[in-house]
């Protein structure tokens, strides 16, 4: 049988890591083509629900992407989004889901590598944890 | 008593046995005991950077797995040692070299885990025992002895792998005899090489790189020399017979004087293994009668 | 939200092979084609291009679409560019979207097949944000036409003057009290070598007289608020503690301010003064006090004593003013010069680097240096003031209230029980500590103010309180001290033989009895640890007695006695019998024959922290005496005043803030209060009784307030190890054959002496506030009281110039971590080489002042080096070594130059030429890099290779000049108070690498200078008229378009909560009432919403939704992005 393909849904911000993620295509940097990015102004507009529907949409794992602490471009929307990541992981734990599967990471402009490292180890990651099927 | 795996290794048996004893019966007055591997070979002598040197590199890691059997901390004193236990560890276990980490084990028996941690006595006795502790157990405080702390190029390069003290400045040594009452001198050529490694194809240049540091140290005011590498010690010590200048230098292991100063008895500190006879200072300085 | 389907195209780009190479594109459209969402699906080789353009204005025109989907590159590059097109053909803009499928796909996946999967789901998303993209115009906002340039160099310097040309406001901030930065301190400039302060200088001017350019020095960012045309940005105006207007440049203050520190202009090879300019043509042309809050000397002294103050005052040979600002605080320098436990010097920071300064030694210096030079006693002060104020004690707590009272102008009568006045500093302290002369040298002084002193008049025998509040007087200072022996309460202490200390002390001072038959010959035996007891044997010593011994029950540690003076007992052969304690005194009763002791041990420490003696049973011995001296503690007599109350130890009780006792009008202070205390503390008393007497006479009666606690100046670890040690100067002392008589021990500092002392001064907080600068200012423009100045400016822009420094020396070890003296970095050179630097213009090294006759030149330090410092090319350096080689070889004619090198890079107009130059005047270029400098005798010996010859090289140098890498002057803290993104090293990033060099990503910032990497002056002063040219073109239109992708409230389901308003990073949403008066729901202030969304995540009923980025989008946005 083929290799299983994980389905990831990466949630990221315009001013940071979208523009890391920019910088590691103009460097040809390399990592798997899971991941299919959405690209917000800003990391603190990422509504909880968004990530559930993601799972519930048949993701096997959802990224989010945005500027470091205090490099926030509004800011401190990224703060928001650091106190609402671990109450999600939670409530994912309580769905069955294993909270492995969301990853938050802080990526600049300048770190295409970091970028790249991220996304490679986390497909890694979610194959390993093998296919969500939700609506199994 | 917390006890720590040791790896004396081979020169420690022989040239250097006074490195050896007085170091762990220094330990045991601090309360730390140094367990010797049940088995052990050669630690690979040169750390090889040929990359499929498998042989080479096969030698440390058997220590580093034996070394679990007792704790994940392997002590050694002998610089070279020091240099490729830790480097080859490093290597093993550096991201990208996974298929040679591969390749190595295949000829281990059994699995290694890069788990054993290589440390050398100097940084149990500064961050496990701590030089204050240290200091309270001090019998005979090396009051008014100044001593060149002398490094050697082994225990600091390449930093980035070793990972031990500044590789321009190291003070651990020196904090340590400061910590046991001496004076500690500086001088610019702590880290320099002294050229042990050319010393049997190109003697005349291992005693010209001796010279030199050696020169440093008189003039920095120095009474004696503190080393923590056998190769260096032997080198500056023995080819002083050699050169232009006479120094009269004596040249110490620094367990030696750790020991004397924490009370080893005299005869343990085997001071005849000298070629610049020690003693004459030690007497001068009250050290020794 | 009911929109009807949109008609959309998407065009897909090839980008060449670009998108090509790795996307199946033929592929992608097939598959689009077969969704219903989409119209039209097309490709082209470069959308981007006009006939790709074209192709989708067509298409557009054709199909009506309203909607328009390109898949290509990052929308960073080309949505403008299709959204203008769109634009052109009536589709609204903010309906044409990009989905990017190269940066994030096609470059960063191999696998086609995957590549060209993840192209259509990314192209898939987009097409369904595109389906409910509204129609939106662009907010029109009010541009704020002014300009905040950050950092006043070259390259600020150009903006600035570009900005305000073109008729626009411009504020000039500069941290530094002078603008000019680094190209200030240059000698010459390459390839030109003109004179690089005879370029800058007009320029300067030129700044300062611009009618639009505001000045604004000495100053920081505080907080940065609001968006590009609309900033708020708040000052912090750094105090200069002289006032701008008043200054006029004319630098008396300096010629008088004794603190001398490293001057920083210099690279600190020469030094300034506290109050400074930093060089000469300035701007502002203005003068600068250097405070780093309190010094700790002063901060330590009970009585408030600028020690900091007379310190730097003797180091300055200025004798008469240190004790005058002595005496502004304590007026007993005589008496407190030799006998003070100087609190201070346990806190004087110099212990940190060797030994404190002799401060107490220093004081004395001053007073015996009056004395000698004849000095001129104060006229009497006049009565200003009617109340008359009666002082009982005259002690040194009394006579420092009567001082300053006195000096207030007030009427104060001492009265005092003895028939001279000092008190305990006569009757305790014996001669050979603090001669009479020395005391009365303190008094006269005090007395001369006009002080009416009444002697032999002892409270409660001779007078009463209430007598002198009869008598007149409006308030009553007691100061009556502590003389009283306290007893040992041991079998036979009133056998003869037995004298209390101070009843010795005092009989032995005052000359009543001689006690020389009684004591010579004989065994004495102190008992106690404190000062009397040394005192007592100490003198009993002098009376010639065969033995002189100390009983103390505890161990050395914890004798309260100062640590000098029992080594100076033990000398004279004093016997200190520790941990001893007497059980009895054994007499023949007629007289003393010896004492019982016991051995104690040490228990636990008790309330006092010391550890409490126990006694070791059966440990009793007897020791021989035929003197016992008990000199346990002493406590003051209050039988004297019975209706005052006390505390449990029997001293008088008072207001700690007031020091009023609990009678209204009667004071207290000093040992009566105290108990046993220092000297200095009696002083601090009765000064601050005085004050507190002034306010309670004024009226009022609240605290007196104190001035706030200021922080405390110290050094960091580096600093203190870059001190060089220098012990302290000994005191020279009377060698202890002579210790026979009463001469006094310590005979004091020679003038040579204290100069000596003083000048190891740390000057801990810089400025000493000795106010000599105060006494000759003219325009009276310094004020020490002044306090940072805040202020806010609005401008629609921000140029950033923030520039560059010099790598630390000390980080690079191999070459000698900056401890080496003649190992210098190119900024210093270039001051030894400038005309106004520390050599005036001769090349000399800095550790002896010779002209060095051979200079290495060091390239590459730091640059170049990503294992130990810094990966990039400094770019300068190249260049200004060639120059400094040049000059170096102009000034010293017989000199020898060499350049040690890794590549020469003279990429730049008439470099080449110039490095043609150098090499033709004989300057020594050696291609390698240098692996370690060291110090041998007075030479630098650089260790080095060439790489040509492949040999190793050792050059003995006079100089070492190292060309430091540059580094950005602009912290990360900085950084990220502006939001500005920095690169790895911290240089200022720019919105794109090659075609948008001085702006940055954040709107309404831009760049100039060494801010965004190393650069050279051309170069910098280029990039700042282009800065400057981007901010007036920002200015050329009032209005500014605003993006429209903000946030919206749909007021149905708005149920006013209120949570999104906490949310708001912009305070842009409001609560409102509605038309209805009933319902309460949030309205979006629109031009401050930046669009961040954070709201409408918060938000709990969904009633907050971001413009084309609302959850029904998103949902779908998921959803394709995850379908089979």
């Amino acid at each position: 049988m083929t290799e299983f393909e994980p389905k990831i849904i990466g949630f990221i911000c315009k001013w940071c890591t979208s523009a890391g993620a920019d910088l590691a295509g103009t460097s040809r940097m390399k990592y798997p083509p899971n991941m299919i990015p959405i690209t917000f102004f800003c990391s603190s507009r990422i509504d909880p629900q968004y990530i559930l529907w993601a799972f519930k949409n048949g993701a096997d794992g959802v990224f989010i992407g945005g500027c470091h602490p205090n490099d926030c471009h509004y800011q401190d929307g990224n703060y928001k989004t650091m106190k609402r990541v671990p109450i999600i992981k939670k409530l994912l734990n309580d769905l069955g889901i294993d909270p492995e599967r969301l990853r938050l990471e802080w990526i600049s402009a300048s770190e295409a590598d970091k970028f790249k490292k991220t996304i490679t180890e986390f497909t890694e990651t979610i194959k390993k944890l093998g296919p969500l099927n939700i609506n199994k | 008593m917390k006890s720590f795996a040791y790896y004396p290794g081979c020169t420690l048996y022989t040239k250097s046995r006074n490195l050896d004893i007085c170091a762990r019966e220094s330990a045991k007055i601090l309360g730390v005991e140094l367990k010797e591997l049940e088995t052990w070979n050669c630690c690979g002598a040169i750390f090889s950077t040929v990359q499929d040197d498998i042989a080479n590199q096969i030698a440390p890691i058997r220590n580093l797995k034996e070394a679990q059997k007792i704790s994940n901390e392997l002590v050694t004193l002998c610089a070279a040692c020091y240099n490729v236990l830790k480097r080859s560890n490093y290597y093993l276990y550096k991201e990208g070299n996974e298929i040679y980490r591969r390749r190595l084990i295949n000829y281990l028996d059994e699995e290694y885990d890069g788990e054993t941690k290589v440390l050398h006595f100097l940084e149990i006795l500064k961050n496990q025992i701590g030089y204050n502790a240290v200091k309270s157990h001090v019998k005979k405080s090396l009051n008014g002895l100044k001593v060149a702390c002398y490094y050697g190029c082994l225990m600091l390069r390449p930093s980035a792998e070793i990972n031990f003290d500044d590789p321009d400045n190291p003070m651990i040594m020196d904090e340590l005899f400061l910590a046991l009452g001496a004076d500690a001198v500086q001088f610019p050529f702590k880290s320099e090489c002294c050229g042990g490694y050319v010393l049997v194809n190109r003697p005349e240049v291992a005693t010209k790189c001796a010279e030199i540091i050696l020169e440093s140290i008189i003039n920095a005011g120095a009474e004696c020399v503190v080393t923590t590498c056998p190769l260096c010690q032997y080198n500056i010590d023995n080819q002083q017979k050699y050169m232009a200048k006479q120094f009269n230098l004596p040249i110490f292991y620094f367990t030696q004087l750790l020991g004397l100063s924490l009370g080893v008895e005299e005869k343990l500190l085997n001071l005849d293994n000298h070629y610049i006879n020690p003693k004459l200072l030690l007497k001068q300085k009250g050290l020794i009668i | 939200m009911s929109i009807e389907k949109k008609r959309i195209g998407v065009f897909v780009c090839h980008c060449g092979i670009n998108i090509g190479g790795t996307v199946n594109v033929p592929e992608v459209v097939n598959q689009l084609k077969k969704s219903t969402d989409v119209i039209a699906v097309l490709d082209h080789q470069y959308c981007c291009s006009d006939p790709g353009q074209n192709l989708i204005k067509e298409t557009i025109k054709k199909e009506k679409l309203d909607g328009v989907v390109v898949a290509c590159c990052s929308p960073t590059l080309h949505e403008n560019t299709f959204r203008k097109a769109v634009a052109s053909v009536g589709v609204n803009p903010y309906n044409c979207e990009i989905a990017n499928i190269r940066e994030q796909c096609s470059w960063v996946t191999e696998d086609k097949q995957k590549a060209t999967e993840k192209a259509i789901r990314i192209i898939k998303t987009i097409i369904k944000k595109v389906q409910y993209d509204e129609p939106l115009q662009p907010l029109q906002v009010p541009v704020t036409r002014k300009a905040l340039v950050i950092g006043a160099g070259v390259a600020g310097i150009q903006a600035a003057l570009d900005i305000a040309n073109a008729g626009y406001q411009v504020y000039l901030l500069e941290k530094n009290p002078s603008i000019g930065g680094h190209m200030s301190q240059l000698s010459e400039t390459f390839p030109t070598l003109d004179c690089s302060q005879c370029i800058l200088t007009p320029k300067m001017v030129e700044v300062k007289q611009h009618p639009n350019i505001t000045l604004l020095t000495y100053s920081e960012i505080d907080s940065v608020a609001g968006y590009i045309g609309n900033f708020k940005v708040k000052i912090r105006k750094k105090t200069r503690y002289v006032l701008p207007i008043k200054c006029n440049g004319c630098g008396d203050c300096a010629n008088v301010c004794p603190v001398l520190v490293g001057n920083e202009f210099d690279g600190n090879l020469s030094q300034r003064h506290a109050i400074y300019r930093p060089f000469p043509q300035a701007i502002p042309n203005i003068f600068t006090i250097e405070k780093k809050g309190i010094s700790p000397c002063r901060n330590a002294c009970p009585a408030g004593v600028n020690a900091h103050g007379y310190i730097a005052l003797i180091s300055a040979g200025k004798y008469q003013e240190a004790i005058d600002l002595e005496r502004q605080a304590n007026p007993f320098p005589s008496v407190c010069g030799r006998v003070c436990n100087h609190p201070c010097e346990g806190d004087c920071n110099r212990k940190n680097v060797d030994r404190p300064i002799a401060i107490a030694s220093l004081k004395r210096f001053i007073a015996d240096y009056e004395l000698k030079n004849g000095r001129k006693l104060p006229p009497p002060v006049e009565k200003v003031k009617l109340d008359k104020i009666a002082i009982i004690g005259g002690g040194p707590a009394g006579l420092t209230c009567a001082y300053f009272l006195a000096k207030k102008g007030f009427q104060v009568s001492i009265f005092e029980s003895l028939s001279e006045l000092g008190g305990m500093l006569i009757t305790g302290i014996p001669e050979f500590r603090l001669p009479r002369p020395a005391i009365k040298a303190d008094i006269e002084y005090i007395l001369a103010l006009g002080i009416d002193v009444n002697l032999n008049k002892t409270l409660g025998v001779d007078f009463t309180i209430d007598d002198l509040f009869t008598n007149g007087y409006k308030a009553v200072f007691i100061g009556t001290g502590a003389h009283k022996s306290l007893r040992l309460n041991i079998p036979g202490e009133e056998l003869p033989g037995v004298y209390p200390v101070l009843q010795f002390l005092k009989e032995v001072n005052l000359k009543i009895k001689d006690l020389q038959p009684l004591i010579s010959g004989k065994r004495v035996v102190t008992i106690g640890g404190g000062n009397a007891a040394l005192d007592a044997a100490r003198t009993a010593l002098r009376l010639g007695c065969k033995e002189s011994v100390i009983l103390y029950r505890r161990s050395r540690r914890e004798m309260p006695a100062n640590e000098w003076e029992i080594e100076e007992a033990e000398k004279e052969g004093v016997k200190i019998e520790y941990l001893t304690a007497p059980v009895s005194i054994i007499g023949d009763n007629s007289r003393v024959v010896g004492i019982e002791c016991q051995r104690m041990e040490l228990g636990l420490p008790d309330a006092t922290g010391r550890r409490t003696p126990i006694p070791i049973p059966n440990s009793e011995f007897v020791i021989n005496a035929d003197i016992v001296i008990p000199a346990v503690s002493q406590a003051p007599d209050t039988t004297l005043f019975p209706e005052l109350e006390k505390t449990r130890w029997g001293s008088l009780l008072v207001n700690p803030d007031n020091l009023m006792t609990s009678r209204e009008g009667v004071f207290a202070g000093g040992d009566v209060v105290s108990g046993p205390a220092t000297v200095i503390e009696a002083i601090a008393a009765g000064k601050k009784a005085a004050e507190s007497i002034e306010m309670y006479l004024k009226g009022d009666n609240q605290q007196i307030t104190r001035p706030t606690n200021r922080e405390i100046a110290k050094f960091s670890e580096k600093e203190y190890a870059k001190f060089i040690k220098q012990d302290r100067v000994a005191m020279p002392k009377i060698p202890t054959s002579e210790r026979v008589s009463f001469k006094e021990v310590e005979l004091g500092y020679s003038e040579a002496d204290a100069r000596k002392e003083a000048a190891r001064c740390l000057n801990c907080s810089v400025c000493c506030e000795c106010l000599e600068c105060v006494k000759v200012c003219q325009p009276n423009a310094i004020d020490h009281n002044l306090t940072d100045e805040f202020e806010e400016l609005e401008v629609g822009a921000i140029v950033l110039a923030t520039g560059y420094e010099l790598l630390n020396k000390e980080k690079l070890g191999s070459y000698g971590f900056g401890k080496l003296k003649n190992v210098v970095d190119g900024l210093q050179f270039e001051r030894i080489l400038s005309a106004s630097g520390p050599f005036m213009g001769e090349v000399r090294r800095p550790s002896d002042g010779k002209v060095p006759k051979r200079v290495v030149f060091v390239q590459c330090a730091g640059s170049r080096d990503p294992e130990n410092a810094m990966a990039y090319c400094s770019k300068i350096c190249c260049m200004y070594t060639a120059k400094q080689a040049i000059l170096y070889k102009h000034r010293v004619h017989d000199g020898e130059a060499i350049i040690f090198y890794i590549d020469v890079r003279t990429g730049g107009k008439g470099f080449e030429e110039f490095y043609k130059r150098a090499t033709d005047e004989g300057i020594l270029y050696i291609r390698g890099k240098v692996s370690k400098i060291f110090e041998k005798g007075d030479k630098v010996i650089v260790w080095g290779a060439d790489t040509i010859s492949g040999k190793k090289v050792e050059v003995e140098a006079d100089l070492v000049v190292l060309a430091t890498a540059m580094v950005p002057a602009a912290s990360k803290e900085f950084a990220q108070l502006l939001k500005i993104t920095q690169d790895e090293y911290g240089w200022f990033t720019e919105a794109h690498p090659k075609l948008r060099p001085v702006e940055t990503l954040a709107g309404g910032f831009f760049l100039a200078g060494a801010c965004q990497g190393p650069k050279d002056i051309p170069e910098a002063v280029a990039q700042s008229s282009g800065a400057a040219s981007k901010v007036i073109a920002l200015f050329s239109s009032e209005t500014l378009e605003h993006t429209p992708i903000i946030a919206g409230v749909n007021e149905d389901l708005c149920s006013g909560c209120a949570v999104c308003i906490d949310v708001c990073p912009y305070q842009a949403r409001e609560l409102q009432v509605l038309e209805d008066g009933k319902k309460k729901t949030v309205k979006v202030i629109e031009v401050l919403c930046e669009g961040c969304g954070a709201c409408s995540s918060a938000c709990p009923v969904g009633a907050a939704q971001q413009k084309n980025f609302q959850d029904k989008q998103i949902q779908d946005m998921v959803k394709s992005a995850l379908e089979k």
